[in-house]
């Protein structure tokens, strides 16, 4: 069962809603990326290996969504869980701050990553202040759903749907 | 030093990211098909994305018992005057309309205008959540005709145009996207210029005015006849600002788009647009729409 939500509800839902619900709610046209967001989560209980391995995997399915440039949400987010992933074992995991504080770095590197990316791939792309326009409302957004979702995300990585093996009795 | 070589992990990391800068650069232009991975995966999501845009309606139905009757009384007044003024204005370009029609049979030119082209409305079911792409998915596809190319527009102006299709959906890439670009010219003053996405996408750039064209802010800005994937005539949206480019004999100006496109949700496709000058076979590399390297419809 934890597979099942970890690798399909999960994702699956956090595009749906991305694309229906929360893009009639967004920040001057910023919506959350409800994806990212669960990677990082994921990163932080997990590490950074198997982070990397979700990051991907997620990253993936959003590129197939999309039907472009497939690999750059796959490279972005999977190395930015590899990143927070890192910080595993050097944080308290039951603190929400901590959730909310590795999504805020991870949205900041998820962007330079797109962002590099973007202009090796983009021959067009010119960087302008509204980059950062999207950037800063993307990093509110986030952080802001981090703190709800994160206290549910450890709680049910503690004793619930997504519970470790390691919390085990 | 180089320890982390022997790494077996490097290595898979390694690869990873170079099998995903091939991906990305293989997949960075619009392609005719989709894998059947991306037809999958878009196939999972649209009979959901529907059923939320059902609901929707549904929602917006039952609203209406919820506006007090003082406000819809109000907006029927509003909408009755807005119907008078139009029907006056109506009446004059009709008139026009006969007259182009007669010179334009004088003159043996084929009448390419919107009235005369099929549509196929269609229904906004979902938003690229990503900020990196503008784009929609409506709920028709293929089952109905849709191809890729065609133009999107709504009764208050132009939306963008389909950039891929499955049989039950198709994706469409609006002008604010900033790999989109429109061959436009300004309404009152016959200023060519090339529409282009910006980053934010909410609003647009005319740029390539000449410097001493005469374009003011106010002016509407519309597609032109040299586009290659638009009928002409179709309303993009009105100048903002004006800025002169650095170092160039050419301005640039801001526009607003006419239609608000965090908000569309019903679209019309339009389905038998033929470009004239595809005809003449004057589409070349030189076309403002080149940079996205697509034909004619």
């Amino acid at each position: 069962m934890r597979y099942a939500v970890l690798f399909f509800i999960i994702p699956f839902l956090s595009l749906f809603l991305e694309s229906t619900l929360f893009g009639r709610f967004t920040l001057r046209g910023v919506g959350p990326d409800l994806m990212l967001i669960f990677v990082v989560f994921y990163a932080i209980i997990n590490g950074s290996r198997r982070g990397f391995s979700y990051g991907l995997f997620c990253g993936l399915l959003e590129d197939l969504y999309f039907g472009r440039f497939i690999g750059m949400n796959v490279l972005s987010k999977g190395l930015t869980a590899f990143v927070i992933g890192k910080f595993e074992d050097n944080v308290f995991k039951d603190n929400f701050l901590v959730g909310f504080a590795g999504v805020v770095m991870a949205t900041f590197l998820n962007f330079l990553l797109m962002l590099v990316i973007g202009l090796i791939s983009m021959p067009h792309l010119v960087m302008d202040g509204y980059m950062l326009v999207d950037l800063s409302g993307q990093l509110f957004y986030n952080g802001l759903l981090s703190i709800p979702f994160y206290i549910w995300y450890y709680r049910s990585a503690r004793s619930g749907l997504l519970r470790e093996p390691r919390y085990r009795g | 030093m180089f320890r982390f070589l022997k790494n077996r992990y490097f290595w898979i990391m390694f690869a990873v990211i170079v099998i995903s800068l091939i991906a990305v650069s293989q997949t960075s232009a619009e392609r005719d098909d989709l894998t059947i991975a991306e037809e999958m995966v878009r196939k999972a999501y649209t009979p959901l994305q529907r059923g939320v845009s059902i609901f929707r309606g549904h929602l917006k139905k039952m609203e209406v018992l919820f506006v007090s009757k003082q406000s819809l009384i109000a907006d029927v007044e509003r909408l009755e005057g807005e119907l008078a003024a139009l029907h006056l204005e109506n009446q004059g370009l009709r008139e026009y309309r006969h007259e182009s029609r007669r010179l334009k049979e004088l003159l043996e030119f084929r009448d390419h205008n919107l009235t005369n082209m099929r549509m196929i409305p269609a229904q906004v079911i979902a938003r690229n959540p990503n900020t990196w792409y503008n784009t929609v998915t409506i709920d028709q596809g293929s089952d109905k005709g849709i191809t890729r190319n065609m133009p999107v527009i709504t009764p208050r102006g132009l939306v963008g145009r389909v950039s891929s299709v499955s049989s039950d959906h198709a994706v469409v890439t609006l002008i604010t996207d900033r790999e989109a670009a429109v061959g436009a010219m300004v309404q009152e003053t016959r200023v060519p210029g090339i529409i282009v996405g910006t980053v934010n996408g909410k609003q647009l750039k005319l740029s390539q005015i000449p410097f001493y064209s005469e374009v003011q802010e106010g002016n509407r800005v519309v597609t032109s006849r040299f586009s290659v994937l638009y009928p002409a005539g179709i309303l993009i949206g009105t100048i903002a600002e004006i800025s002169a480019e650095s170092e160039a004999l050419t301005k640039t100006a801001t526009v607003i788009p006419a239609v608000d496109l965090d908000q569309i949700e019903e679209v019309l496709v339009v389905t038998n647009y033929m470009n004239p000058a595809s005809e003449w076979g004057t589409l070349d590399s030189g076309d403002p729409e080149s940079r996205n390297e697509v034909p004619a419809p």
